[in-house]
């Protein structure tokens, strides 16, 4: 094990479009590398409310990198049908597999791991809120905390740790992660939830470490870039 | 927190649309643009509007008829096969003249087509597409920023005009994300709208009827004038195009929306090792940017337009340039997403580069 | 002297377009009538059908909208959620209401939403020229049944009335005749507590009016009526079919 994890099985949940999919492509890829090229790291996309950009769409890209995307088969990776396949029960439960699970964003997204709580006993996995304080519906404390309680309720999973996911995409500033810390930090004293990691892009991930040296950084590739953009650093103008 | 929100492209037009003054949706889901009727039923009830969904895009427009005729800034989204259920309703809408705001997320066609992107619905937002001699102003944002300031302007135009306002965007627009900010428009002054049908006790008493049946031959053809004066007057104050790079253009590419994005990438690759080569950018489809054609017109020597689609913009380019030029097309299809290095291969081969 | 009979404040002095021996005029009087009787005629608005009632937007003293065939109840809807304080009325036929626009009306009333309609069954298309609508009687004759309706061809009518009385949404549902002075005036009552149930907030309300087309159907006006008793109501039978402060009936 190492900080970012506790457990086999990593649930990545949070509001929509809070940036779950990059945290857990990029928490596979640290599993991979963490465990060597003998593990196997499952990435299950149980995504059924978004539509693009989903880890599915990697599929090819990530089976390179060693890690085994489980999602809907063929064509129907292109559908807005749910078609989840029957392997992600046998993942969940084979204690050899490393998993990431990339849930749907908001309640509506994390209803679907309801279906799977016989799968997943309490003590048996993380589940990481994923939060984006830039995002409408969870800029403030409160907000996030109604969020919390909802995914819970919908999903019949405890949320166990959150992820700093600050975020303005190529506009980001390591003080834009600081900011979205003091929420956190406020989040964390009412739910007694930790914060697990910050997860920022590698060009501000030293700064980030400097302002923030208690808490880990999980360094992210950025894979879900719009086809016009060209590095890393997407700065989302025309 | 900074001004600037990290939003989906549904999720962005919904809210500008909210602080806009539209209090009123009406929709029905199809994929890809759910994000946008789900933010707004969850939005509108906090700010005092209504979400209704609709049995039907066919329902929901005319919900929004009725909406408009009683003097509310109201809006509907759809992707397009909902869009061309809303055709008959857009079609009274314009013959009644009634001001809203349509979105269109276009995925690919025809039939069910796919879920992807796509732009093949440009003819059927610019051309018609329901019955009748009558025009919508097209809108078609290429960025999140820019499809927040043009749904806010977009009511004002309704307003102006009394015509619906058609936001085209793509699924691509409607589902990717970008920090944006919400600020006020350029205000414009906008005449009072006696003519809603809110009751008699709301208007001193005088009726009002909100109609497109004109019986006699000579009175229709009196309202199609009317209507086509005012098409003439939108034509000549609401083009809107980028262009960018075009001053010492050999080469100028015709793009919009989300492919303009990929051609700006590709331009700037083409730049870098000193090829001529401009964007213009149309963002009102409909009126046509006719204007920044002619200020192109002198240096280009060459068009090359690239769509999602089969071509159809391409023909309102030929219009245009009217044989002056050649002009060029490249478009892919079936909600595939053209690269960068696809359009500069384009332009290297017109440009006779090896 | 003391008047007796006026027209009401609420219809405007243009005459109508329809025949002579139509029963919309009648039922175009009904509503006026109400309109003044509440006093609502400053705060109503009406959406007219289309159909042979098209014009019907050039009779009301009250704002009007005119709808696409069949989406009366849709525009009626979009209306009262803009002006939830006004009274609003679709008028409709049964190929606009019960053919074309069957998903529209069905779902303002499992919606429960605060409009009233009234609903006019002819039987028949007068509009475009007398072919079969969905409430045709079996073997009746039209343009596009001219061998009569053949039920194992063309289906069988429909019955509006008891068709939504089985939703949750209205509160008013009644099938009501014009073809005698005594089911005038119980027309009028239903058409009126109709309007007073949506004032009142309690649902949507519908009262669907047994009517005649003595051009399309070849009968004189008094055959026309003969027929509404003889053949409409064993097939329509007449009476509320909800009422949610009496309770539902039959």
């Amino acid at each position: 094990m190492n900080s970012l994890w506790h457990h086999r099985v990593s649930i990545i949940t949070g509001s929509y479009g809070s940036g779950k999919t990059e945290v857990a492509i990029n928490l596979s890829l640290a599993k991979r590398s963490f465990y060597g090229n003998e593990a196997i790291v499952s990435l299950i996309d149980v995504d059924i409310v978004n539509l693009y950009f989903r880890s599915r769409d990697k599929f090819e890209e990530l089976a390179k990198r060693g890690i085994h995307v489980i999602a809907p088969a063929g064509d129907l990776r292109h559908a807005d049908l749910p078609a989840l396949p029957a392997s992600i029960s046998g993942s969940l439960h084979d204690t050899q597999q490393q998993v990431v699970l990339d849930v749907g964003g908001d309640p509506a997204g994390a209803t679907v791991l309801g279906r799977y709580q016989a799968d997943l006993p309490e003590g048996s996995y993380d589940m990481i809120l994923v939060v984006n304080p830039y995002r409408p519906y969870t800029d403030n404390v409160d907000a996030m905390q109604r969020l919390i309680s909802a995914i819970e309720s919908k999903s019949r999973l405890r949320i166990t740790a959150l992820c700093n996911n600050s975020n303005l995409m190529g506009f980001t500033t390591p003080e834009d992660l600081l900011r979205g810390q003091d929420l956190l930090g406020e989040l964390e004293v009412r739910t007694g939830l930790p914060t697990a990691f910050v997860s920022c892009v590698p060009a501000i991930a030293p700064a980030v470490s400097v302002m923030l040296p208690n808490v880990p950084v999980l360094q992210l590739g950025l894979y879900m870039l719009p086809p016009w953009a060209t590095g890393n650093n997407y700065a989302g103008e025309v | 927190m900074k001004q600037r929100v990290l939003m989906k492209g549904n999720e962005a037009i919904a809210e500008a649309a909210i602080r806009a003054g539209c209090r009123f949706f009406f929709g029905y889901p199809i994929t890809p643009q759910n994000e946008l009727p789900e933010y707004m039923s969850r939005r509108l009830p906090e700010v005092g509007g209504t979400f209704v969904q609709a049995e039907s895009e066919v329902s929901a427009i005319n919900m929004v008829y009725g909406a408009a005729g009683a003097g509310a800034r109201v809006m509907t989204s759809s992707s397009s096969p909902g869009i061309s259920l809303k055709q008959e309703g857009i079609s009274y809408m314009a013959g009644a003249q009634l001001p809203a705001v349509i979105v269109n997320i276009v995925r690919g066609g025809p039939g069910l087509g796919s879920i992807q992107p796509g732009q093949g619905d440009y003819f059927q937002s610019v051309k018609g597409g329901g019955h009748g001699d009558y025009r919508l102003v097209v809108l078609a944002p290429a960025n999140l920023q820019e499809a927040v300031d043009l749904v806010t302007e977009a009511f004002d135009i309704a307003d102006l005009y009394r015509n619906p306002v058609l936001i085209l965007g793509d699924g691509l627009l409607g589902q990717m994300m970008e920090p944006v900010e919400f600020r006020q428009s350029t205000p414009r002054e906008l005449p009072a709208k006696d003519w809603a049908t809110t009751g008699l006790c709301n208007h001193n008493g005088q009726k009002n009827v909100i109609n497109s049946l004109v019986l006699h031959a000579i009175d229709l053809e009196a309202h199609n004038i009317h209507l086509q004066e005012k098409y003439a007057l939108i034509k000549v104050a609401e083009q809107k195009a980028e262009l960018l790079h075009c001053d010492d253009a050999e080469l100028v590419v015709v793009a919009y929306g989300s492919t303009a994005r990929i051609v700006k990438t590709a331009i700037a690759q083409l730049r870098d090792q000193g090829h001529r080569v401009g964007l213009l950018r149309p963002i009102s489809l409909w009126p046509f940017p006719e204007d920044a054609f002619a200020k192109v017109m002198p240096v280009a020597k060459d068009f090359l337009c690239v769509e999602m689609s089969a071509g159809q913009m391409v023909e309102d380019v030929k219009l245009v340039v009217n044989g002056a030029r050649p002009v060029h097309f490249y478009g892919r299809m079936g909600g595939i997403v053209p690269t960068p290095n696809e359009i500069a291969t384009q332009v290297l081969q017109i440009m006779g580069v090896k | 002297m003391v008047k007796v009979f006026d027209c009401p404040k609420s219809l405007t002095d243009m005459p109508t377009h329809y025949c002579p021996g139509c029963t919309h005029g009648i039922i175009h009087r009904l509503i006026a009538e109400v309109i003044d009787e509440l006093g609502i005629a400053d705060k109503a608005v009406g959406v007219a059908p289309v159909g042979c009632a098209v014009l019907a937007y050039n009779y009301f003293v009250c704002d009007m909208q005119e709808a696409a065939h069949g989406r009366a109840p849709a525009v009626a809807t979009g209306i009262k959620r803009v002006v939830p304080e006004g009274v609003v009325f679709t008028y409709q036929g049964d190929g606009d209401l019960a053919s074309i626009g069957c998903a529209e009306i069905v779902h303002a009333a499992a919606r429960g939403e605060l409009i009233t309609t009234v609903f006019v069954n002819n039987g028949i298309y007068g509009m475009t020229g007398g072919q079969m609508a969905p409430t045709t009687l079996p073997g009746d004759k039209t343009s596009t049944s001219p061998y009569g309706r053949d039920t194992k061809k063309q289906g069988f009518p429909i019955r509006v009335s008891e068709m939504l009385a089985t939703l949750d949404g209205p509160a008013y549902i009644a099938r009501v005749s014009v073809h005698n002075v005594a089911n005038i005036v119980k027309a009028k009552r239903a058409i009126k507590k109709a309007f007073e149930y949506q004032i009142a907030g309690k649902g949507f309300t519908l009262v669907e009016v047994l009517s005649t087309c003595p051009t399309n159907w070849g009968l004189t006006p008094k055959e026309s009526l003969e027929k509404v008793q003889r053949d409409m109501m064993p097939y329509f039978p007449l009476g509320d079919y909800k009422d949610i402060e009496a309770g539902e009936k039959k």
